[in-house]
């Protein structure tokens, strides 16, 4: 029988072998974007909806619709533990992109590991701090033939 | 002159991805249309989905606790992805031995985009009432399991529906180069039985309010595999093989034909014995079940 504690520990592990090869391999080809981007989410993905499978339909009173419902599902271990592998798999789905992009872009690792860190952190705010990164960038790059 | 039927399952998934709509398919020095029209590429991609859903489903198996009838509450869900995606695969490779015209066609289009809408529907039932930890079949407790277990009839007839229609089909038609008179017969005859005998068997399962005759009714030590009870009567073996002389008997005319090169009437022969073989087994276990008598 797997346990809800060795999904846990699978799932975190696999989640944090995603991020630091993505932060620190040297050279990043296109193995590495698939192993990070589609291979470790994927199955995390395959833990998550058995997680929810088994578990919630079966949460009483839990749901969407409010944060009442919401609280009622996370009540459940099981569901608390997909909950928690949504996020590792979303967030390194999102990482993996942000890195291919900022290289496409130029920015330097050295910048791109904090972003890279906020993602796994704070998924939202790493995302929204690498959309206005490249925001910015874009806008420089466009106006720098003009003022130089 | 070979027709591709399954030697051209690899290209199959690939096929259904890009240029499959072209007016005029690209063909090969073979003369083999490559494209997937409409039709074969919403069966295809279907089937595909239920397929994609299956690791899921595994670890679910292997994480929840929870049984229907003494089995895993996922068995249902699982066996149910894997034959309706192969009822789907299967008409998708059948209808390439008609002409583009006939494959292009609204009929065809429209067996196939309802067949597959019932699939997905029957699947998301089934897995949505395993997800909720009841049966989905013979459920009748609640009146929401009651409107499910209902729409759920409805739904099956829907994907069956296109087995008699293009049965019917093929058998009516002249046979050509791309459809020699033995695939003809073998696509037509498997599917019109297979119509035939999965309508009388699963009608008959679904008055009887369960799959069981004279036997306990708990699935556990059931054959391996398929779960078959070895204590007394299961109608689903004679769903089984009903169900699966679509596949059997195209597969007899394709090994006659392509594979062994026969000619007629020897590759007929086979197709027919085939059918007829098939049927006998539909219907011998359809009446061992019914005595109350467990497969093996």
């Amino acid at each position: 029988m797997i346990t809800d504690e060795m999904l846990f520990t699978l799932s975190s592990r696999l989640a944090m072998l995603g991020w630091l090869l993505l932060a620190f391999l040297p050279h990043r080809g296109p193995l590495l974007y698939r192993s990070t981007g589609l291979v470790i989410p994927g199955l995390l993905s395959i833990a998550y909806g058995a997680l929810m499978a088994a578990n919630f339909a079966s949460v009483e009173g839990g749901g969407y619709g409010s944060l009442d419902q919401i609280r009622a599902l996370f009540t459940v271990d099981s569901v608390l533990l997909a909950g928690w592998i949504h996020y590792l798999a979303f967030d390194l789905a999102i990482g993996t992109w942000i890195a291919k992009r900022s290289t496409e872009i130029g920015l330097s690792r050295l910048i791109q590991i904090p972003i890279l860190f906020m993602t796994l952190m704070f998924g939202p705010v790493g995302f929204l701090i690498f959309i206005l990164t490249e925001l910015a960038m874009k806008q420089l790059q466009s106006s720098a033939p003009r003022t130089a | 002159m070979t027709i591709v039927i399954s030697s051209d399952l690899g290209s199959s998934f690939a096929g259904g991805s890009a240029e499959g709509r072209k007016a005029s398919p690209h063909r090969t020095s073979n003369d083999q249309p490559r494209d997937h029209f409409f039709a074969e590429r919403v069966w295809w991609q279907m089937a595909i989905v239920l397929l994609a859903g299956i690791p899921v489903v595994l670890l679910a198996l292997a994480i929840d606790p929870r049984l229907h009838n003494d089995v895993s509450i996922w068995i249902k869900p699982l066996k149910f992805q894997i034959s309706m995606a192969l009822h789907l695969i299967t008409l998708a490779v059948l209808v390439r031995m008609f002409s583009e015209k006939t494959r292009r066609s609204s009929w065809i289009t429209a067996l196939a985009v309802s067949s597959s809408f019932a699939a997905l529907v029957e699947i998301t039932l089934i897995g949505g009432q395993a997800a909720r930890g009841v049966g989905s079949h013979f459920n009748t407790d609640a009146p929401m399991d009651n409107i499910i277990y209902a729409i759920m009839g409805v739904g099956s007839l829907i994907l069956i529906l296109p087995a008699l229609i293009i049965g019917i089909r093929f058998l009516a038609s002249k046979s050509t180069d791309r459809m020699p008179s033995t695939m003809k017969l073998a696509a037509g005859s498997g599917l019109l039985l297979s119509f035939v005998f999965t309508l009388t068997v699963a009608g008959y399962m679904s008055m009887q309010g369960g799959h069981w005759v004279e036997a306990p009714t708990t699935d556990a030590n059931g054959l391996p595999v398929v779960g078959w009870t070895r204590q007394g009567g299961d109608l689903r073996v004679a769903h089984f093989f009903a169900t699966h002389i679509m596949q059997v008997v195209p597969i007899a005319g394709w090994l006659a034909v392509h594979r062994l090169r026969w000619r007629q009437p020897r590759a007929t022969l086979l197709v027919g014995t085939t059918a007829v073989l098939m049927s006998a087994l539909a219907l011998g276990t359809f009446v061992q079940a019914l005595n109350g008598q467990a497969f093996i």
